[in-house]
């Protein structure tokens, strides 16, 4: 999957529309992400991408980027 | 003749004071909680009274069943208490209670310290027990008031947990009854839910109970309840899929067989993400967490019960019940139901 791609995942986890979101987006300015929003993207990651998500990395992120350039590391997704 | 081992009862008991949605929000204005009952299925819960322990709760829900013509308390000759909220550091919970629901001087009686899985650890022991003649009928008392561990500004954990209790009673039966099990424990999820303070390891003190408030706006100290929601949520979407999947083929069931799947009942996003990834239907996935919340090591055992009054659970039917998260600890197992009264 892309980068737009998941990006597009992410704004139907948090209930937002397509393309509203960006890999510099925190919780801070994203409303909808809050404790059960940031459960949503991890329940992405393990739907949509099915990548391991026990792995520490990939629930503790501070932003969009940083959970992106992450799972970019591990080729789940395509820069 | 009898050929297994199987639950021939289940009693629970609910405190009386509730809290509910409404009221959570009032005294907390800054909470989304429609947002939250969205997720959560949670509309409110059952909350101990002062005083009112897990051993009183335990107490209620075993009288209950107990006071049922088909059992006689002097037929008991086990008591497994699973609790993690005690009255005490010692003595353990089980003595107590022997001699409160007035049980024979016969009788074993140990506690186990378990959350989530307790139920169904407990289902495994009473069935060893009885499988080598060390006990012909084990009552199986699981009770916690893990809303005494919470700060009223938690919201991660106050919007979901409920006070209650259940008692079961094990036993042999003409039919396979209970069958067969998987356990497994990863203790380095230890931190992830947990009251660091309080036991022996860090007593309570003023440092203990120094409040702190989090970047998510949650306040606790060390002597409160803490929850790393992300990491228990990714630990059991990890973990309860691969532990369906070894059990069922322990079992040699397959899922389109089994009509019935009672998890522990930790919320309604985690019970529907979990049957998603199994691939069970969602009216085959028990999700009783509206009234109640997530009543720990009870949540099983009132699922059950209040399965077989609404008349979901029906004698016959092929069940597969998931203890799984505080420790890390899990454990599951098949059972076909025959309890009727």
């Amino acid at each position: 999957m892309k980068v737009e791609g998941f990006l597009d995942v992410l704004c139907d986890a948090l209930g937002k529309e397509p393309g509203t979101l960006t890999c510099d987006d925190t919780p801070t300015t994203v409303e909808e992400w809050d404790s059960v929003g940031h459960l949503s993207i991890i329940a992405s990651l393990d739907e949509e991408l099915g990548v391991p998500v026990d792995n520490e990395g990939l629930r503790k992120f501070a932003s969009i980027g940083e959970l992106v350039d992450r799972l970019v590391a591990r080729n789940a997704l395509e820069k | 003749m009898t050929v297994g081992v199987g639950i021939l009862g289940i009693s629970y008991y609910l405190p009386q004071r509730v809290e509910t949605n409404e009221h959570l929000q009032r005294q907390n204005p800054d909470w989304r909680m429609e947002d939250l009952y969205e997720k959560s299925g949670i509309a409110a819960r059952h909350i101990a009274a002062d005083g009112e322990t897990a051993s009183d709760m335990g107490y209620a829900a075993a009288t209950r069943l107990l006071e049922r013509p088909t059992f006689t308390p002097q037929d008991v000759d086990y008591l497994i208490f699973c609790t993690q909220s005690p009255d005490h550091f010692l003595p353990s919970g089980a003595c107590a209670l022997q001699n409160r629901l007035g049980l024979g001087r016969h009788v074993g009686a140990l506690d186990v310290n378990l959350g989530c899985s307790g139920f169904v650890y407990g289902l495994q022991l009473a069935k060893a027990l009885i499988g080598v003649d060390f006990a012909d009928q084990v009552l199986v008392i699981t009770a916690d008031t893990y809303s005494k561990y919470i700060h009223p500004r938690d919201r991660t954990v106050r919007t979901l947990f409920g006070d209650g209790a259940a008692a079961t009673l094990v036993g042999r039966t003409n039919q396979s009854g209970i069958g067969q099990f998987v356990v497994g424990t990863n203790g380095g999820g230890a931190g992830d839910l947990i009251v660091p303070g309080g036991g022996l390891r860090t007593p309570r003190s003023a440092e203990t109970a120094r409040e702190a408030t989090d970047p998510a706006g949650c306040t606790r100290s060390a002597d409160n309840l803490f929850m790393d929601g992300p990491a228990i949520f990714a630990f059991a979407i990890t973990t309860v899929p691969r532990v369906v999947k070894t059990l069922l083929a322990k079992a040699k069931w397959s899922t389109d067989e089994i009509d019935r799947f009672v998890y522990h009942q930790a919320n309604q996003y985690m019970l529907q993400h979990l049957a998603k990834r199994s691939k069970i239907p969602p009216e085959k996935m028990v999700i009783d967490v509206k009234t109640i919340g997530n009543t720990v090591s009870a949540s099983i055992p009132i699922a059950l019960q209040r399965g077989v009054e609404s008349g979901t659970i029906h004698p016959g039917h092929k069940l597969l019940l998931v203890g799984f998260g505080v420790g890390y600890s899990w454990a599951a197992c098949n059972v076909t139901w025959e309890a009727t009264s």
